[in-house]
């Protein structure tokens, strides 16, 4: 009743020209022309802004990846050269930047997981929910910064919290940020210090399942983890596909975590678009073409990424009729 | 009987499983903020030594944070670089739902259509060549602008969170508004805003913490100078300096975390509702 009572009030505002004939013609075209131009008005800051700062970039990165640029000589165009040794053997870092930042994507299956686990505990009407649920999402709200300097703190070799607790139990002091220990470390601090969001949006839609699929079930006779598995898992695939989706994306371009914690030392730590930044004025020297280069290469690999989780999702996510 | 106690004793023992799960993961992460806090009470003796707590606290850190370093400027910096594109941003970005949800404009589905599509793009593309267009063409380089003009003009992700929201109200007093001769304008500011405030307050927080926790951008185009720190560039230059304090950078990173730990802890119902109606969607 009350939606359609809103789209038959929304229609009449949409179609102030086939209002009622009883009220003079000239009015309504005038009224509607008024439309028309607060529509434009309305829509075009956010337009222009986008135009001036997100398609005119990305045209000129086309441009630039064609070029030698150091910034204060003008452009040089050397055609695909860039791209050339992007994929020539003297390109030996950005390729493995790439798998590191895939290896690193195990910690969005993780946090997806224990996401899920924890927000089944906490979608139940127990004490103390609200608490952790604060406890998990407080993380997200501060910076990669200050969390980067906190867990380096933390794995310190000589003082780092971690060893002197480990060295209460009498073993052996470990190099947290080493290259045989740097990804685990880093993965597990991004699944524990990253899974707030997805917590918050499992708990939304696990309420949203209703509650007599549960009850169905149980007089079937099926016990806790037959109902998560063929109720729960199955009503929150699409959110799990979200959390997939923009955490692969977010994962590939992760920069300011591992740049405090690592600075791309030991190696398998190093990310693509550290690498970015280290061409375009960074540690590397000014090369803006090739920088440019990389970061396209780089998108076009998240835009596979994406595409293939797209077409992978219908065989596993399930939506609703 | 025997059945029942067992169920009994089974619930029991699951309740007691989860406890136990949910304050491991919450101990995961409380414990690093409690020793980064106790860290930041030490003095540089006591900084190294194993003890959990320091045996002498001291406030010395937080006092030298604010008068030896760039800390207190940097404070100042960021909220002067962050505060007008939050703002004008999310009118903006409101303005824009206002249009696509309720006027009617030839082109108006195309243009949606496209902004949507923007969504796609990885940030990293832009990076680079935005930043070679801010150093040549608007010669805006060594500016805070960069960093703050841009945001004012809205984002796609607010625009479509707002649209949404504004799609579940009715319309009537706009309706009203009209027929008593108000622009459209007027209903903007006068209606809308306050109708769709929630969501306002809402993408008002999660855009100040975004800008606030941003680094790379500032990195990009205030790394060099000292006086235009942010926050987050500040802690980063007390993290790379050659002899580093550690107690007093843990002490900055604590006072880093401090404004967005409190805009959550005041207004975490926002935030949670709003993250939680985001992503349904």
């Amino acid at each position: 009743m009350q939606t359609e009572r809103c789209s038959t009030q929304s229609e009449l505002m949409h179609t102030t020209t086939a209002a009622p004939s009883a009220q003079p013609k000239k009015k309504l075209s005038r009224m509607r022309r008024s439309d028309i131009f607060w529509g434009y008005l309305c829509v075009a800051p956010l337009t222009i802004g986008l135009l001036l700062f997100l398609a005119a970039p990305l045209c000129y990165a086309c441009y630039l990846s064609l070029t030698t640029y150091d910034l204060f000589n003008p452009p040089v165009f050397v055609k695909f050269d860039n791209f050339i040794r992007a994929f020539s053997e003297n390109e030996t870092q950005f390729w493995p930047s790439v798998g590191n930042a895939f290896v690193m994507c195990i910690g969005v299956l993780l946090s997806m997981a224990i996401s899920l686990v924890l927000a089944n505990l906490l979608s139940g009407k127990k004490k103390g929910t609200n608490v952790f649920r604060m406890i998990y999402f407080l993380p997200t709200i501060c910076s990669s910064v200050a969390v980067g300097i906190m867990w380096k703190r933390i794995y310190d070799y000589q003082y780092g919290f971690l060893n002197q607790i480990i060295g209460l139990f009498g073993f052996e002091k470990v190099n947290w940020l080493d290259s045989a220990h740097a990804v685990p470390s880093l993965i597990f601090l991004n699944v524990i210090f990253g899974m707030g969001t997805n917590i918050l949006l499992y708990i939304a839609t696990i309420k949203n399942i209703p509650r007599s699929y549960y009850e169905a079930a149980e007089l079937d006779g099926a016990g806790g983890l037959q109902k998560f598995f063929y109720i729960t898992l199955p009503s929150v695939s699409p959110v799990s596909f979200y959390i997939l989706t923009m955490g692969v994306i977010g994962c590939l371009q992760g920069f300011a975590i591992y740049q405090v914690m690592t600075g791309g030392s030991p190696s398998n730590t190093m990310m693509p678009v550290m690498l970015i930044y280290n061409y375009a004025g960074g540690n590397y020297g000014a090369f803006y073409g090739y920088s440019s280069t990389l970061a396209i290469l780089l998108g076009i690999i998240i835009a596979i990424v994406t595409a293939l989780n797209f077409g992978l999702s219908k065989k596993w996510v399930y939506y609703e009729s | 009987m025997q059945v029942n106690s067992g169920k009994k004793f089974s619930r029991a023992a699951g309740s007691i499983a989860t406890y136990v799960l949910l304050v491991l993961f919450a101990a995961f992460i409380l414990v690093p903020f409690a020793y980064l806090l106790s860290c930041s009470f030490k003095n540089a003796q006591e900084i190294n030594l194993s003890a959990f707590f320091p045996k002498h606290w001291t406030g010395a850190n937080y006092r030298a944070v604010f008068e030896e370093t760039v800390m207190l400027r940097a404070f100042l910096n960021t909220f002067l670089y962050i505060i007008p594109p939050v703002l004008t941003g999310v009118f903006m970005s409101g303005l824009a739902a206002y249009g696509f949800a309720r006027l009617r404009f030839p082109g108006s589905r195309i243009i949606f259509s496209l902004m949507m599509a923007t969504l796609v793009i990885p940030n990293i593309i832009i990076m680079i060549p935005a930043y070679v267009m801010f150093a040549n063409f608007y010669h805006w380089v060594g500016t805070p602008l960069p960093v703050m003009i841009p945001g004012m003009f809205g984002s796609t992700v607010m625009m479509f969170f707002f649209l949404n929201f504004l799609r579940t109200l009715p319309t009537d007093y706009e309706e009203a508004a009209i027929l008593d001769g108000m622009s459209r304008g007027g209903i903007y500011i006068s209606i809308i805003l306050p109708l769709i405030k929630p969501a306002i307050i809402t993408q008002t927080l999660l855009s100040f913490i975004g800008f606030y926790n941003d680094y790379l951008t500032p990195l990009l185009y205030l790394g060099n100078n000292e006086k235009l720190f942010t926050v987050q560039l500040a802690i980063n230059q007390m993290n790379s300096a050659y002899s580093v304090e550690t107690e007093k950078l843990l002490t900055a990173c604590v006072v880093a975390m401090i404004p967005t730990s409190v805009l959550f802890l005041l207004c975490q119902k926002y935030l949670v509702d709003g993250i939680s109606l985001s992503g349904l969607k």
